[in-house]
């Protein structure tokens, strides 16, 4: 089968319709990536497959693998989670200076709001001493595991444009999303498996839709494949009730001999292409559901993470971060919505709906972090924790009314990010906000540079990743982006 | 330049001696160098990176030779026409110095580069335009080896370069694989046995032609072209962003089959689409054709600014109008000017400046919108109308040929950034509305220098909360404490955020005076004025009221369903255009006016300057782009790649053409012979030789020519996602003849929809809209039917010219699982059981509704041998067996609570209700004589139904 596999590959690469891709595409990388996003693979004996893809090595020697993205949709507080800023505290209530509004934008802020001091006690926590809330009492242990950002920014302050510049660097939909471009540049270790696997929680996709994990211009094949708790783990892997396992074998048999004769007689190397997808489909149909099967873990993980087989929760999403990641798919993105503490209601409130969202990721993050590392795997993987943007430090007014409960505006500004794993220091942080946490003063940092720097880990420059599309070079950090070397090792 | 120079040039190295003295009717400096073919590939690859329309390294640009010839920021020129030694660029390509030593830290120009420049300079550094940018000449028919292959043109150009490549054309295909592949080409779907039939008993020329005609002429027809354009016009029924919440505006899809069935000529194709509402005497089919720039999507996430989506749906109309008409990707001069193409930063904006006027602005309610009425009401409409007639209202103050929106005809944004600038609004933040006050800081808008002359009425488009309690707005001349000139009720809104409209008399005041909208009575927030319009007097005051009174009327007349569209704003009320700086639209820089790019040629004479005079120039003969981009469009539809491989990019980083002659030839043909036909066209094409040839192919031809770029047999790509759909569905007997109408909902897996602050969700259809055609299918832009977008669909978010195909395990998991295709399976095996007795002839039977062939015997035996493991499986698989011989519908109960409650949401008024059961599906209800021959039957079905020659058109 392999054999067939590599035969249609080789072909398809050299003769077919992807030779326009693969000359196009400067590196030549996504050409390679293609052939090992799906099947194939590293396996050895076919010479000039593997000859193309060492040729096309990534720039310099990654420094991880894999990544598990968390993105906390609607925007957490960093003001109440990682950004302690006692000045604020004094400033409670009194109304906002003039000089933080003027010809500034607001999503809801109207008029002059207050200033709102922090809503959590903060303490320096672990051996670093780096300063985190009360909020997140598992996260306390595991802080010394990772680089902090505090001063982080981005250029949009609507949740959907943001959560677009954050995985594609473009506001604006259709541009290849963060997990694509690097399915694109490294494909997938495991053959049975998507490259690229998302997974919701929360009850709701993240503002953006799929746009945030869509491939834009890359091929199709480059998506995000989102796992689902409830039905087909993935779209359609399940077999009909009209057919099982053997049947279906049967069926792929002979639907796979008439098309090796259909190549034998009409030539197209597209042919051999879509017998090995079926072989490959025909597997899949037993790993995928075989890795979303969390219930095999013992008791004692799911007493770490909080999670429970069959409920859709963040707890089971890190769980099967962790499993997918064991099983070499390249970048697990999760998205858990729900953080958009505005305050117009209790699940909005920072002093009520926020608890609730910490609760439910608190442990679930600090377990897969402790996980990865028990397992060797923190060394090649990059955890990424984050959001579109942060949190005003004043308090939210719904045009120029006080709003009912406490809660904070979106704010571009300023906000908080971390990273864990291979390549980055423990125990970091980096860049720091003014002292009431409007802006950052030092060590500001972008979203493009974020993606710049996850690149880098991975092993690519950020500005030599690149696909030519209508008539143009794109890069998933547009014109700009620098890694931010400080917190590297 | 000295003549002994020049050989001693010639003559540095051997080659160049023996040339000069063995071909001095060849000298090389009398040989005219040819710019395009030459000089400009030298340019774009070695230069133009650093010395472009991005970067000026140097103060240097070879992007337009104005530039070329300036003087550098070191004083030097760089091209000096004429003299290659005074030339900086001269002395740096050739310096030995690899500090001064151009292309740097690159090698170097080859001697025979450099010489190629030096002529060239010698010659005086003429430029030539890019090919794409020189106007399509008619070309003269090339000679042939064999006058009897070549039935059209199309064949000889064809030809004649196989000729030259000492190629020969593959012999025709057979006839079951020509009707199968015309027939998926034209209509979308496959033959049926009985017409593959009939063709291969007489597979004539007349037949063939006759099979032509028949496909062109059916409805179907414009059913498959328009899916096409679905993505160019990135057609979606929801707005996209956050909430994505629903959009009515399928009849724009409608408009679209409606327009390639009924053949419209190109060139009012796109006059419609681009300017419909602006052509003198509009009609109402013409003004929804300005739909397909609606489809830019609408940011309706809490907080957002209109103006700025409104600014990023007017770029992506730009952005789309080029990519689509003019295969040019503009959109990277919105930052800077144009990195290798003739375009200018300031050009951008001033094809803005066409677009920058329309009256929506990302607006919740989606104004304007083009209203259709039932034909009763739209009856009475026309009778009030010409009783406002009769009354002397003011004609352009409401529409006359055309339905739309009685009250846009003046319609006035609020606004700062909106309008024409003249507005104010007290409140930082706030762009784009006026908030009821709260204290004294309480905010209101102001709008300066408004003519109030001649006015009798005014209506005030609003938005509320629903908590309010109703108030009025006020709206006073000079200050807050001005004299009231008209005062509104206003109620509390139905429907949170959505915009009402109030229609108010006016106190008679004549010249121009500053207003100001005020509210009262308002303890809470949430009520937000979007705009205002007037309605003139007639100069006598009963006759106002009696007016008055039949507006009143004729807004209570209610819809059917409104479909955003363009709108152009009255002249008083014309946004100013200006740059951006780096694109950025809070950096407006210089005021600019509509204006077509200086490279290009000029607007016809007599153009307006508009969008309708835009139209008018993309349609102009002189216009060297507009035909050639659509050609090749319509032949990359039929051979799977285009002339130009690039669709979407016909400059100078494009593809360059495979068979120049023939794209100019196809272009020339298409203006003038054609008339801008789009089936005459695609009739040259299908009638082709070339078209016809078989595509197999030998390990030889595909080594040679891999992409089949010199057509040296014919098409084999596999199907388009729709057509994948379409195909199981026809084949099976299952597909819906219906047509048009609002789009449909066939069952697809529970829990896709998910967006945020919706409360929509996906209610499976009923009925025979489970099995209508793909392009009916709903189109939710953040979670699209996905299948679709499993064979490679975009999410139609921006226009895109071109789907890369590729061959996925996921696509072989939809075939084989997706319900729709199960199904398929279940019902084509009930039609080969009730084909015939014998297994052969039911096998074969299956077969040809797939292929419209008979299967080789080595298929036939294959298939026998499956239909037995399988018969032998199910009998020992009772519960299976059972399955297999029920309708497989999975998803059927998903969002049946919902139903009722959500039904209203999509504008699916009473469609669905919740007590509707489950209904079987028709084929289902017949019984079944022998449940393991139909088990084993559909297991046969299904292997055919995902055959590579199924999913591929061969």
């Amino acid at each position: 089968m392999i054999d067939l596999l590599q035969r249609a590959r080789f072909e398809e690469l050299q003769l077919s319709t992807r030779r326009h891709f693969l000359t196009q595409c400067a590196t030549g990388m996504g050409g390679m990536a293609l052939a090992s996003m799906y099947g194939c693979g590293s396996a050895p004996g076919d010479i000039p497959l593997v000859a193309a893809a060492n040729s096309l090595q990534p720039h310099f020697p990654a420094r991880v693998k894999h990544v598990i993205f968390l993105h906390m949709a609607g925007a957490p507080s960093q003001l109440e989670l990682y950004d302690y800023k006692p000045e604020l505290q004094k400033l409670n209530n009194q109304p906002c200076p003039d000089s933080l509004l003027e010809g500034k934008r607001f999503a809801f802020i109207r008029g002059v709001p207050k200033m709102l001091g922090p809503q959590a006690e903060f303490a320096p926590r672990g051996e670093s001493g780096l300063s985190v809330s009360n909020l997140l009492p598992h996260f306390h242990e595991v802080v010394d595991k990772v680089s902090i950002l505090k001063a982080m920014y981005t250029d949009q302050f609507n949740h959907a444009p943001a959560q677009l510049l954050m995985h594609t660097g473009a506001s604006i939909p259709g541009r290849p999303s963060l997990g694509s471009w690097v399915t694109y540049g490294l494909g997938s270790e495991n053959e049975n498996l998507p490259g690229f696997i998302v997974l919701l929680s929360g009850g709701k996709q993240p503002d953006a839709g799929r746009s945030v994990f869509g491939s834009g211009f890359l091929p199709s094949v480059f998506q995000g494949v989102q796992c689902r708790s409830g039905g087909d783990p993935v779209l359609y892997v399940g077999d009909p009730n009209i057919t099982d396992r053997e049947l279906r074998r049967q069926a792929i048999d002979a639907i796979n001999d008439i098309n090796e004769r259909q190549y034998q007689e009409v030539g197209d190397p597209e042919t051999l292409t879509r017998i090995a997808q079926y072989e490959m489909a025909f597997r899949m149909q037993v790993s995928v559901p075989e890795v979303m099967h969390i219930a095999d873990e013992p008791e004692w993980v799911h007493a770490m993470y909080g999670s429970q087989p069959g409920k859709a929760s963040f707890a089971n999403n890190c769980l099967l971060a962790r499993r997918l990641v064991e099983k070499g798919v390249r970048f697990v993105q999760l998205f858990d919505w729900g953080w958009d503490s505005h305050g117009t209601d209790k699940s909005t409130a920072l002093n009520f709906g926020l608890h609730d969202k910490c609760r439910e990721t608190d442990r679930p993050i600090a377990a897969l972090l402790r996980d990865l590392e028990q397992r060797g795997l923190l060394d090649e993987t990059l955890v990424v924790w984050g959001a579109e943007f942060g949190r005003t430090p004043m308090q939210e007014n719904r045009n120029g009314n006080e709003n009912p409960f406490l809660g904070r505006d979106h704010h571009a500004e300023a906000f908080t990010t971390w990273l864990a794993g291979g390549g980055v220091k423990r125990g970091f942080s980096h860049g720091e906000t003014d002292e009431i946490g409007y802006a950052g003063i030092s060590g500001r940092t972008h979203v493009h540079d974020l993606q710049a720097t996850i690149l880098h880990l991975l092993g690519f420059d950020h500005e030599k990743l690149i696909h030519h599309f209508q008539g143009r070079p794109f890069r998933l950090t547009d014109v700009s982006g620098k890694v931010i070397k400080s917190i590297l090792t | 330049m000295p003549r002994s120079r020049r050989v001693l040039i010639a003559g540095a190295t051997a080659v160049g001696l023996v040339f000069v003295v063995a071909a001095s009717a060849f000298w090389p400096h009398q040989k005219k160098v040819d710019f395009n073919h030459e000089v400009r590939p030298i340019l774009n690859k070695k230069c133009i990176a650093c010395h472009g329309g991005v970067r000026q390294n140097g103060g240097f640009s070879v992007l337009f030779r104005e530039d070329a010839l300036g003087k550098l920021k070191s004083g030097k020129v760089g091209i000096v026409p004429g003299d290659p030694n005074a030339s900086e660029v001269v002395r740096r390509i050739t310096s030995p110095d690899p500090a001064q030593r151009m292309p740097r830290h690159r090698d170097p120009l080859s001697a025979e580069e450099i010489e190629t420049i030096r002529r060239w300079i010698a010659q005086g550094a003429k430029w030539e335009d890019h090919w794409a940018y020189i106007k399509p000449v008619a070309v003269p028919l090339p000679k042939v080896s064999d006058e009897k292959w070549a039935r059209n043109g199309i064949d000889r150009f064809v030809l004649a370069r196989l000729d030259k490549e000492a190629l020969a054309p593959s012999p025709a295909a057979s006839c079951d694989v020509l009707i199968r592949r015309v027939s998926l080409d034209l209509i979308g779907l496959p033959p049926t046995p009985e017409e593959a039939g009939a063709f291969c008993r007489n597979p004539s020329e007349t037949a063939y032609q006759q099979v032509v005609e028949r496909l062109l002429a059916s409805p179907r027809y414009g059913e498959h072209r328009a899916a096409m354009w679905l993505d160019l016009s990135r057609y979606a029924d929801t707005r996209g962003y956050e909430r994505d919440y629903h959009r009515e505006i399928w009849r724009y899809r409608d408009w679209l089959i409606n327009a390639f069935n009924r053949d419209l000529p190109f060139d009012r194709f796109t006059t419609e689409q681009v300017a419909g509402d602006l052509i003198p005497g509009a009609t109402d089919e013409q003004v929804l054709a300005t739909a397909f720039n609606r489809n830019t999507m609408t940011n309706d996430e809490g907080g957002t600014s209109d103006e700025e989506f409104r600014t990023v749906a007017v770029l992506d109309r730009v952005n789309t109008t080029w990519e689509v008409f003019q295969g040019t990707t503009i959109s990277c001069v919105q930052c800077h000017s144009h990195p290798y193409d003739p375009f200018r930063h300031k050009e951008y904006y001033s094809l803005v400046a066409f677009y920058n006027n329309t009256a929506d602005a990302d607006w919740n309610d989606e104004t304007p919108r083009l209203p259709t009425y039932a034909p009763a009401d739209e009856a009475r409409l026309r009778t009030l109308l010409a009783r406002l007639d009769s009354l002397g209202a003011r004609k352009d103050m409401r529409p006359i040929h055309s339905l739309l929106a009685h009250v846009e005809a003046t319609l006035y944004p609020l606004g700062r950034n909106a309008a024409s600038s003249n507005a104010e609004s007290k409140n930082n933040g706030g762009e784009n509305e006026a908030v009821s006050p709260k204290d004294e800081r309480g905010s209101y808008v102001r709008y300066a220098n408004v003519d109030l002359t001649g006015l009798s009425s005014m209506v005030i488009g609003f938005s509320a909360n629903t908590r309010n309690k109703p108030g009025a707005v006020v709206v006073r001349i000079g200050s807050t404490a001005g004299p009231v000139i008209a005062r509104a009720p206003i109620a509390s809104a139905e429907k949170h955020g959505v915009v009402q409209t109030v229609r108010v008399p006016l106190v008679p005041t004549s010249g121009r005076h500053d207003l100001v909208f005020a509210f009262e009575k308002q303890k809470k927030d949430g009520y937000a004025i979007r705009w205002y319009g007037f309605y003139p007097t007639t100069g006598d005051a009963a006759r106002d009221r009696q007016i008055l009174e039949v507006q009143r009327e004729v807004a209570a007349i209610v819809p059917q369903d409104e479909t955003p569209v363009l709108f152009e704003l009255p002249q008083n009320q014309r946004r100013i255009t200006r740059r951006f700086e780096r694109g950025n639209w809070l950096v407006p820089a210089d005021t600019v006016a509509p204006a077509t790019p200086g490279s290009m040629p000029p607007m016809p004479r007599g153009a307006p300057a508009n969008r309708l005079g835009l139209a008018q120039w993309l349609t102009s003969p002189e216009n060297p782009l507009t035909a050639r981009v659509t050609v090749n469009r319509f032949w990359a539809q039929f051979f799977g790649t285009g002339i130009v491989e690039t669709l979407e990019d016909f400059g100078t980083q494009g593809a360059a053409p495979s068979h120049p002659e023939l794209l100019d030839w196809l272009a020339v043909r298409f203006m003038t012979d054609n008339k801008w036909s789009i089936k005459a066209l695609q009739r040259d094409i299908v009638l082709s030789s070339t078209y016809r040839q078989s595509s197999r192919v030998s390990k030889a031809l595909v080594e040679r020519d891999p992409a089949n770029r010199l057509l040296g047999r014919g098409p084999r790509v596999r199907l388009s996602a729709e057509q994948v759909r379409d195909q199981a569905l026809a084949v099976s007997g299952l597909l819906s003849e219906k047509m048009l109408g609002k789009s449909v909902m066939p069952p697809q897996p529970p829990g896709l929809w998910l967006s945020p602050y919706n409360g929509q969700s996906w209610l499976p259809a009923r009925g025979e809209d489970r099995y209508r055609r793909a392009l009916y299918t709903y189109w939710k832009r953040t979670a699209p039917y996905p299948s679709m977008l499993t064979f490679d669909s975009p999410t139609r978010e921006l226009a895109v010219s071109r789907r890369i195909r590729t061959n996925t395990p996921l696509q072989a998991l939809v075939t084989l699982n997706d319900p729709v295709f199960v199904e398929a399976s279940q019902a084509l095996a009930r039609k080969m059981a009730s084909a015939s007795d014998s297994l052969d002839e039911q096998l074969k039977s299956g077969y040809r509704h797939a292929l419209a062939a008979d299967p080789s015997p080595e298929t036939l035996a294959r298939l026998r041998q499956l239909y037995t493991t399988s018969a032998a499986g199910y009998r020992q698989r009772p519960q299976l067996l059972r399955n297999a011989v029920h309708a497989y519908t999975p998803y059927d109960t998903a969002g049946a609570g919902d139903r009722k409650a959500q039904g209203r949401k999509y504008g699916g008024k009473g469609q669905y209700a919740a007590t509707d059961s489950i209904i079987t599906p028709a084929w289902a209800t017949r019984p079944v004589k022998d449940s393991v021959q139909v088990a084993a039957l559909t297991a046969v079905a299904g292997a055919i139904l995902n055959l590579d020659a199924f999913l591929t058109k061969q």
